[in-house]
């Protein structure tokens, strides 16, 4: 992976987070998101999508346990996620028992683009 | 192993019990633990069958996104009633045999304090400290439990095998995403080890990422098949999962698509272990190196065949498949190795990494740090070709603080090309040396557009700390300082 270079974090009008990563990819270079999160409730899940409602992952945390310390999880972005230069996410908790709610700030820490060499 | 009895190590419940107390999740450990924890337990399948020729088969869940039907057979299914039924009941049968493990082994010091084996004080990396902390931990635990009584042993059944979580539209089936072969691809495409396999962290009990492949099939199928999604419940959610036999089929498919990635790598000459590993047999690893901290890594719990503890047992044991001497036929990722091998780069190699000379300017209260250092040209030429090394800044700061720097090249002009910005992220020490690496591809791009480079060009790579974005933690300490600028391939 390489490293941080990031990326101006801000929220937009509600639950919307915008992302705008300092350059484009180069040959060999992916842009992927990685989002450092907290304490999960085992079964919950972290879906995020493109604010248009494109799915870019979900995450679920596996064998949680009663401590749990701030962990970054990597997803792929799909190339079409970035529009006109950002990248605009929708962040839920979808619930054991189906319904979604925003994140509480200890259970998002933070979101980040970062570029990692790929191959063809 | 469901006959023996709790005393024999290499029973059902204690051989799954080994996952519970040693499973590294969550950083660059995961993959050779679990090849280890697998490939030992098919030696003990080997031996116990009479079979020397038992392999495992491994569990495509991209091309079956269901769980096997075989899965829901006999002994196959944890609901089997070969299988114990209730927590308490296992606790009654176990309690004992774990309590006289030789995992808890202290010796008593002359001066009256009490060391711990190497495996107890593995153990207490985990918080574990006698029986009763593994008990709670999985009869008990608020965060949830890891023992599933039967019926509720495996969360997915033989009339509802798929990957699916219910009551959720197409859009929304992370299950089936996570396992599809784009995601698969994606999970195979990194470059380096650690993007591929989960980053660093200081031991292999604790967490501190996920790589894709680990937290996207990974983790969503065992929370599936564990009932997670469901509300069935099953030990495959927690760390009791080897007791669901599916574990095997589910993990030998991980490690198969490892596989699939070191020969993606060799195939096309990238590395395929951390930085530094020995490239054949004869060469001694770098000194200092990743790879060094990552092989020497101990894995304590592993048992042979015959229930004896494995005594050469550290992570580069099994930074091969090596001697237990298994292969995988083809299955999904297959097409992410190019058909024909392509050869080493014979373009410019970097021999060793380059060292810039470094002089601190202070401006405007700001210390500045300027890294001076010569390129061969065909290197910086190259960066704009498919298939060569890429070009990376080493960038070592002794930080003293949460504070965040830009990373600069100067043009011909006395402008600025800006390249990155270094920032620590999350709940990191915020003290000490902290080696960045960046790629200069983009901003070598951008130079050459203005500016032609001719005979060997020099770099002026510049490291101004961010006005404005000093965090609260900077102000208690003093000025982070810029130790090494390098410029290395990878």
């Amino acid at each position: 992976m390489l490293l941080l270079s990031l990326a101006a974090i801000a929220a937009e009008p509600s639950d919307v987070t915008v992302l705008t990563p300092p350059r484009a990819a180069i040959a060999h270079e992916a842009i992927w998101l990685k989002v450092t999160v907290g304490f999960l409730p085992r079964s919950s899940l972290l879906r995020i999508t493109t604010d248009d409602g494109q799915p870019v992952g979900t995450i679920s945390p596996f064998g949680t346990t009663p401590v749990q310390t701030p962990q970054d999880y990597m997803l792929p972005l799909p190339k079409s996620a970035t529009v006109s230069e950002a990248v605009r996410l929708r962040i839920q908790i979808q619930e054991a028992n189906g319904t979604s709610r925003t994140p509480k700030p200890s259970e998002v820490l933070g979101v980040a683009l970062i570029y990692v060499s790929v191959s063809d | 192993m469901l006959a023996l009895p709790p005393s024999d190590p290499r029973n059902w419940y204690r051989y799954a019990l080994i996952h519970t107390i040693d499973c590294p999740h969550g950083n660059w450990w995961f993959l050779p633990w679990h090849r280890g924890y697998v490939g030992w337990f098919e030696q003990i399948c080997r031996e116990l069958s009479g079979d020397p020729d038992f392999a495992l088969p491994y569990w495509d869940w991209t091309k079956e996104p269901r769980v096997p039907k075989a899965m829901f057979d006999d002994v196959l299914n944890p609901n089997d009633s070969a299988f114990i039924a209730a927590g308490d009941a296992f606790k009654a049968q176990y309690q004992d045999a774990i309590a006289k493990a030789s995992y808890w082994a202290t010796t008593k010091q002359p001066d009256g304090s009490i060391t711990p084996s190497p495996q107890y004080n593995q153990l207490l990396n985990r918080s574990i400290r006698f029986p009763d902390d593994l008990w709670f931990d999985i009869l008990d635990s608020p965060a949830g439990l890891m023992f599933f009584n039967r019926p509720n042993a495996r969360g997915l059944s033989a009339a509802q095998p798929d990957l699916t979580i219910p009551n959720r539209p197409p859009d929304q089936q992370a299950v089936l995403t996570a396992v599809s072969i784009s995601t698969i691809l994606d999970a195979l495409a990194p470059r380096d080890f650690l993007s591929f396999a989960s980053p660093k962290a200081l031991m292999h009990s604790s967490s501190s990422g996920f790589s894709v492949m680990e937290n996207q099939p990974h983790n969503l199928v065992h929370n599936c098949v564990g009932g997670a999604y469901n509300g069935v419940g099953g030990f495959m959610q927690a760390f009791m999962s080897p007791a669901d036999p599916i574990f095997y089929l589910h993990h030998t498919n991980i490690d198969r698509l490892w596989d699939v990635w070191t020969r993606k790598q060799l195939a096309k000459s990238y590395p395929i272990l951390p930085d530094g590993y020995p490239a054949t047999p004869s060469q001694s690893p770098k000194s200092g190196s990743d790879y060094v901290k990552w092989a020497a890594e101990p894995f304590l719990f592993f048992i042979d065949a015959k229930g004896t503890p494995v005594q050469q047992s550290t992570a580069d044991t099994y930074a091969s498949i090596g001697a237990f001497d298994y292969d995988y036929s083809p299955g999904s990722g297959e097409e992410s190795i190019p058909v024909i091998p392509q050869p080493p780069l014979t373009a410019a190699i970097l021999q060793k990494p380059l060292l810039a000379a470094l002089t601190i300017q202070q401006i405007g209260g700001k210390s500045i740090t300027n890294g001076s250092l010569t390129v061969p040209l065909d290197v910086i030429q190259q960066q704009a070709q498919p298939q060569q090394p890429t070009l990376f800044a080493s960038v070592t700061v002794d930080l003293q603080g949460h504070e965040d720097l830009d990373v600069f090249i100067k043009r011909a002009d006395g402008t600025a090309q800006f390249v990155a910005t270094l920032s620590m992220f999350g709940h990191h020490l915020m003290r000490g040396p902290v080696t960045f690496q960046i790629p200069l591809s983009a901003a070598i791009a951008s130079l050459q557009a203005k500016q032609k480079f001719e005979a060997n060009p020099t770099l002026n790579i510049q490291v101004v700390p961010r006005t404005g974005h000093v965090h609260a933690a900077a102000a208690t300490g003093g000025t982070s300082e810029v130790t090494t600028i390098s410029l290395q391939q990878l």
